[in-house]
């Protein structure tokens, strides 16, 4: 354990010194980060402007539901992401090789040896929006919410992070669909509607949207004193199913990997 | 004659990555679908939120979107940025005696065409199996100028995203600029709610912009939305982007064709 935790020191200390120093590269990925950033803010104000109670939720409901998405998935894009691009290309082009001859286990090192810094200015903008929500809505929110809240988005990194590697891990068999990565971020948008939506549109075909549904629904419930038990044990039911999933299946996927002369 | 065998080329080497283009169709229709079951929740509320839309109307207005989305919205801009100037590819096209803009719309056509008809057969399922009712113009006259309308915006896009992948002659890195035209067109291009129902200063705004022109406009026209003289208006407008865009074209690749090296091509 002490030993993976000097290595990702280390792939933090070289991700920041990257960033830093390619300051071209610095400015573009800053206005990307941000671009996305205020999209997901301008899109909900927009649609609450016209409708300000849907599926149950109110406009501010809506607005920190958002909120707790910009969060989650600054934290995911920080930690994840960029390994998960990286990832796609790399078992496309073959090179998948050298990172299963290292002496370290293969998922840590390629969804874990990139930090994309930048994306911690989603969780700030996010917590700021949060805060001028809360503090001009009505909505209960204790210290004890929060820190509910808090704890539950943690599972729901881990539950997103094991939906990501399996699909990804797909690529094995499959290198033309190496844009599925791209896909991945339409379907992680899709956490940021609340979850009756899905349930009232799919029918019995809502049991599939689950995973995708309480990564965020569960925890703002929880930040809104709305969650119940029920969902609190979905979700870490679902997050540890996912896990162990993700982990069996790479192992699984790694016996069909064929190289190409690297 | 030698155009249409270079299109039949490419359209053989997009037809090979017929499940990557698949992927890349159920990327355009998760946002619009998202956003029109958000609207039926708030239709189900009992409310009328969207003045001068009914949910069936405004079902068709986000269904239609994913087909014009498909069929007119070209990604050429990566591949001219990335492939061509960054890693040198353009070399190749200025040696050969074809123009690098025909050669690039015969290459981007085959991958509209082919994820168009990935959002038709999505379209026709749509309509079986939810039993909608599309809300189309019926009128000869109005279904001619849609269809001029929805030609020319093909065309702005495709010249807007020559113009915005040749930037990268100049730009050491341009994907932060492309993820931030990426979402203005999502944002300015209805693909949220229609333009006309934006608050205040910001629908003055989002229609004058060339990203209305693009898509947002030929839906409109598709369903009736506009009458003779509005769709004549569209057309104009769609022209006047068409030269600007042109004319930024030529300057930027008269200058940039200068600035270019390909190293080892």
């Amino acid at each position: 354990m002490k030993r993976y935790l000097r290595v990702y020191r280390a792939y933090a200390k070289i991700s920041l010194q990257t960033l830093l120093a390619y300051r071209g590269n610095f400015v573009n990925n800053l206005i990307s980060t941000l671009s996305w950033g205020l999209f997901s803010f301008v899109s909900i104000y927009l649609l609450t402007s016209k409708a300000s109670t849907v599926y149950g939720w109110t406009r501010d409901e809506l607005i920190l539901l958002t909120c707790g998405y910009q969060i989650l998935i600054g934290i995911f894009h920080t930690l994840f992401s960029r390994n998960f691009e990286r990832m796609a290309e790399t078992i496309n082009l073959a090179q998948l090789d050298s990172f299963l001859l290292k002496p370290l286990d293969s998922q840590f090192v390629l969804s874990m040896r990139w930090v994309n810094f930048l994306s911690l200015i989603r969780i700030v903008v996010g917590l700021g929006f949060s805060i001028y929500v809360l503090e001009h809505s009505t909505l209960p929110v204790s210290p004890w919410n929060v820190l509910f809240f808090a704890f539950l988005l943690g599972v729901s990194i881990i539950l997103l992070y094991s939906i990501w590697y399996v699909v990804v891990t797909l690529i094995i068999w499959y290198p033309r669909m190496s844009n599925v990565v791209e896909l991945m971020y339409s379907v992680s948008g899709m956490t940021r509607y609340p979850g009756e939506m899905y349930r009232n549109a799919m029918g019995p075909f809502f049991a599939f949207m689950i995973p995708i549904v309480i990564i965020m629904t569960t925890p703002v419930r929880a930040l809104l004193s709305k969650v119940t038990l029920w969902d609190v044990s979905l979700l870490f039911v679902l997050a540890g199913m996912f896990f162990y999933a993700s982990r069996k299946f790479w192992k699984f996927a790694l016996r069909h990997y064929t190289s190409a002369s690297s | 004659m030698r155009y249409v065998r270079m299109f039949l080329i490419y359209f053989e080497a997009a037809f090979q990555y017929r499940s990557t283009s698949f992927v890349w169709f159920l990327l355009s229709l998760i946002n619009p679908l998202m956003v029109l079951l958000f609207w039926r929740g708030a239709f189900q509320s009992g409310a009328s939120p969207l003045t001068g839309w009914s949910y069936p109307s405004i079902a068709s207005y986000y269904l239609i979107l994913v087909v014009a989305n498909t069929f007119l919205v070209t990604h050429i801009e990566n591949d001219i940025a990335q492939t061509d100037i960054q890693q040198g590819g353009l070399s190749s096209y200025l040696t050969r005696p074809f123009s690098y803009m025909v050669l690039k719309f015969c290459d981007s056509l085959p991958w509209r065409l082919l994820q168009g008809f990935f959002s038709l057969v999505t379209l026709f399922l749509f309509i079986i199996f939810f039993k909608l009712v599309l809300h189309v113009t019926q009128d000869p006259v109005l279904i001619v100028l849609a269809v001029v309308t929805a030609f020319l915006a093909q065309l702005v896009v495709f010249l807007f995203k020559m113009v915005l992948g040749l930037s990268a002659l100049w730009l050491t890195d341009y994907g932060g600029l492309a993820e931030l035209i990426d979402v203005l067109f999502l944002i300015f291009g209805g693909f949220i709610m229609p333009l006309a129902l934006f608050p205040g200063l910001f629908g003055a705004i989002s229609s004058q912009t060339p990203f209305a022109y693009m898509v947002y406009y030929p839906v409109l026209s598709i369903l009736g939305k506009l009458n003779v003289g509005q769709s004549l208006a569209v057309v104009v407008g769609e022209c006047g982007w068409l030269v600007v865009f042109y004319l930024a074209y030529r300057l930027m690749w008269k200058n940039g064709v200068k600035k270019f090296t390909g190293i080892g091509q």
